[in-house]
């Protein structure tokens, strides 16, 4: 069977199932990276360019993993996946960044996807890739219903609450795959009296190991996380349309959006995550401080990842914010 | 009112005497100083490049003559120029500035638009002085790129070190004083005449191609001066960039929908086959041009963590192992220190220069076998 290789970093961690769904539909076999690790991190520092960030040098790690172990790697290029916001050039460039780390028999397929361009989006994106492997039309137009279902179904299972994993499960229960062995289980987080809202990049946050966890250290410290992508997209809209100019990153208009919403005081804390040498993120990140500072309502922590980042900092830093947040809830 | 904006090479000569024909008032900030660096880097992201600090260094100076107007650029990204303005006008208002920001954001094919905004700035005034304003404008900036160009084409040959800054320094500040545009057309003349008639070393000089992001390419206080430098150290300058052929492609042609495919984009597209923002993929193109013009090297220029210009330099050793050019990055910020950057070009001039040796004996070689 065909072995379809996807990189489990950067926009991963939104289209999962939405690229999983529609290969395994085609009737190919998905093969993911598996979850970051040291070696893997490493080996993305190693041949990434020095002054990338680290999510970026961290997908180089994932491209090499997957060495010798696919016919296909899927490397797709997102420019533009909503009208209105672009991904960050990086992720622009990423198919020509990545070109001669290796070269898999079937290539690799880097589909162009910007919805501003007619209908280019996922859908003609993914037709080509499918046309490319030599797949029906019939099977791939039922790929493409199932994917986009999935996808939806997953966007709302995540706005439900759920964390990526059991939200991934649902959707393959609803789509009527099989369920997945997952090694890392990220489940539903207890529900505790503290709320922080964790704002970030999906691929920062979700990453267990990039993020050191941080969600689920928050959730044993008797914390509910709340992440951008379980707020409600109308309030989203609703917190970017404060802004004398809307921004242009689809993933930091998320961030934004959401943080407008958690300073409003719908949460005790707010901690932003940033990647070192991240760009969106410099200017996305001191908007949000500048808020929290004029707003004088909920505590804001911002916490800065590197391929350095030690756990004693970060356990004693998030200790010390959520004993401060106990603290004040007391009060 | 009195308007201000940021600095950027030789910009504030053009865009002072446009706005001042348009009658406002103008502030120019002072040229970048290490002052600028310490009150632009004390009030931004630490983690913001390195353009961002500088403006926000130029606008505090900039306050302190008086401005209360600021006029800068926008833009539609993924580059986070675009969205600079936004973030600084929240900064300066929380420092407590009182001011207005006048962002011109790319019109993107509508040329009333960038009227409009114009004719908000300065009260409608008649056609006839825009256009005598914008007139003598463009012609001052067609005159100080050509200078520039001159004194890096120049600069190694000169006899005695400086010479040909010091003619440059006098024909721009002509230019600057220039009323209309035949005394700049003349000062342009005058300049250009005197570098060519200079004393000159007889040699063939390297010669290298600067690409990278426009703003650390064209402020010489942003690259620590190394078109200069290179110069001085005999070597034979080219610039991907100028203000005026940017204006040309992203301002004119693009507002009246004319623009085509530029030969840096289709030489890029073996490397890169996508805008991937800034000059990131006219980087690549231009350094496939420098190469197939027989250009001893390639530097590229930039901000650190500059996005696209990192995109860039990931592709660079690629274009460099296929074609055969050698390539440096120089990426700069307010940590960077003049010795590590001289050590490095240093290095790069002996790289190319021992390469050129190189090809010398090998061509000298091949002749002679040929002459038995």
């Amino acid at each position: 069977m065909l072995k379809v290789g996807l990189p489990r970093a950067l926009l991963y961690y939104q289209y999962y199932p939405y690229w999983s769904v529609f290969f395994e539909t085609l009737g190919t076999k998905v093969v993911p990276s598996p979850v970051t690790n040291e070696d893997i991190l490493m080996s993305g520092v190693q041949n990434a360019v020095d002054d990338c960030c680290l999510p970026v040098k961290c997908y180089f790690g994932h491209v090499l993993s997957l060495q010798d172990q696919v016919d296909v790697l899927f490397v797709p290029r997102v420019v533009c996946d909503r009208i209105g916001g672009l991904q960050c050039p990086k992720i622009l460039g990423l198919p020509d960044m990545v070109q001669g780390l290796w070269e898999p028999t079937l290539g690799i397929q880097a589909p162009t996807v910007d919805v501003r361009r007619g209908h280019a989006g996922w859908e003609q994106g993914l037709r080509a890739v499918g046309r490319r492997l030599g797949i029906s039309g019939a099977t791939m137009h039922r790929a493409q219903s199932n994917a986009e279902f999935a996808q939806s179904f997953y966007q709302r299972a995540l706005e439900g609450g759920l964390v990526t994993h059991e939200a991934y499960q649902a959707t393959r229960r609803a789509v009527g795959l099989p369920a997945m062995v997952c090694r890392n289980k990220q489940g539903r987080f207890a529900a505790a009296e503290l709320k922080i809202g964790v704002l970030g990049h999906p691929y920062l946050i979700y990453d267990p190991y990039l993020s050191q966890d941080l969600l689920a250290r928050l959730n044993s410290f008797g914390v509910t996380p709340i992440t951008a992508e379980m707020v409600p997209g109308a309030l989203v809209s609703a917190g970017n349309a404060r802004l004398v100019k809307p921004l242009f990153w689809s993933l930091g208009q998320r961030i934004l959006g959401a943080a407008a919403h958690f300073l409003d005081g719908h949460v005790d804390g707010v901690i932003h995550l940033t990647s070192f040498g991240c760009g969106p993120d410099s200017l996305v990140g001191e908007m949000i401080a500048r808020w929290a500072r004029r707003g004088k309502r909920v505590p804001f922590m911002s916490l800065s990842f590197d391929e350095h980042s030690g756990e004693a900092g970060l356990v004693t830093r998030l200790e010390a914010f959520v004993d401060m947040l106990k603290r004040r809830a007391v009060r | 009112m009195k308007v201000t904006f940021p600095r950027m090479g030789y910009l504030d000569i053009p865009l002072r005497s446009i706005l001042q024909d348009l009658g406002l008032t103008v502030v120019t900030p002072p040229p970048c100083t290490a002052r600028t660096v310490a009150l632009g880097t004390r009030h931004s992201p630490e983690f913001a490049c390195y353009p961002f600090k500088l403006n926000i260094g130029n606008y505090l100076e900039a306050f302190a003559q008086g401005a209360d107007t600021i006029l800068m650029a926008g833009g539609s990204g993924p580059c986070r120029f675009g969205y600079y303005a936004q973030v600084q006008r929240e900064i300066l208002t929380d420092l407590g500035y009182q001011f207005e920001m006048l962002v011109l954001e790319p019109p993107r094919g509508q040329i009333d638009v960038l009227l409009r905004q114009l004719a908000k700035l300065t009260g409608h005034p008649d056609l006839r002085t825009v256009w005598r304003a914008f007139r003598l404008g463009w012609e001052k900036i067609n005159a100080l790129d050509a200078l520039e160009r001159k004194a890096m084409a120049t600069r190694a040959y000169e006899m005695q070190r400086g010479a040909v800054t010091r003619l440059l320094a006098k024909a721009v500040k002509e230019v600057d004083a220039a009323a209309s545009v035949l005394e700049t057309r003349l000062a342009r003349r005058r300049g250009e005449e005197a570098m060519a008639a200079m004393a000159k070393k007889r040699r063939q000089a390297l010669r290298i191609g600067i690409v990278g992001e426009i703003y650390t390419v064209l402020e010489p206080f942003a690259n620590m001066r190394v078109a200069e430098r290179l110069g001085e150290m005999g070597v034979e300058v080219e610039r991907a960039l100028f203000l005026g052929d940017w204006i040309r492609t992203n301002l004119f042609l693009d507002a009246l929908g004319l623009r085509r495919e530029r030969p840096e984009v289709r030489a890029a597209r073996p490397f890169v086959n996508h805008f991937v923002g800034g000059e990131g993929r006219e980087s690549v193109g231009n350094t496939v041009l420098y190469s197939k013009r027989g250009f001893d090297g390639v530097l590229q220029l930039g901000p650190l963590t500059c996005m696209p210009e990192i995109v860039a330099e990931g592709i660079l050793p690629r274009v460099s192992r296929e074609l055969g050019i050698p390539c440096m990055t120089l990426m700069f910020d307010e940590h960077a220190g003049e010795a590590g950057i001289l050590t490095r070009l240093e290095a790069f001039v002996e790289l190319m220069e021992r390469r050129r040796r190189a090809k010398g004996e090998r061509s000298e070689g091949g002749k002679m076998l040929s002459g038995n």
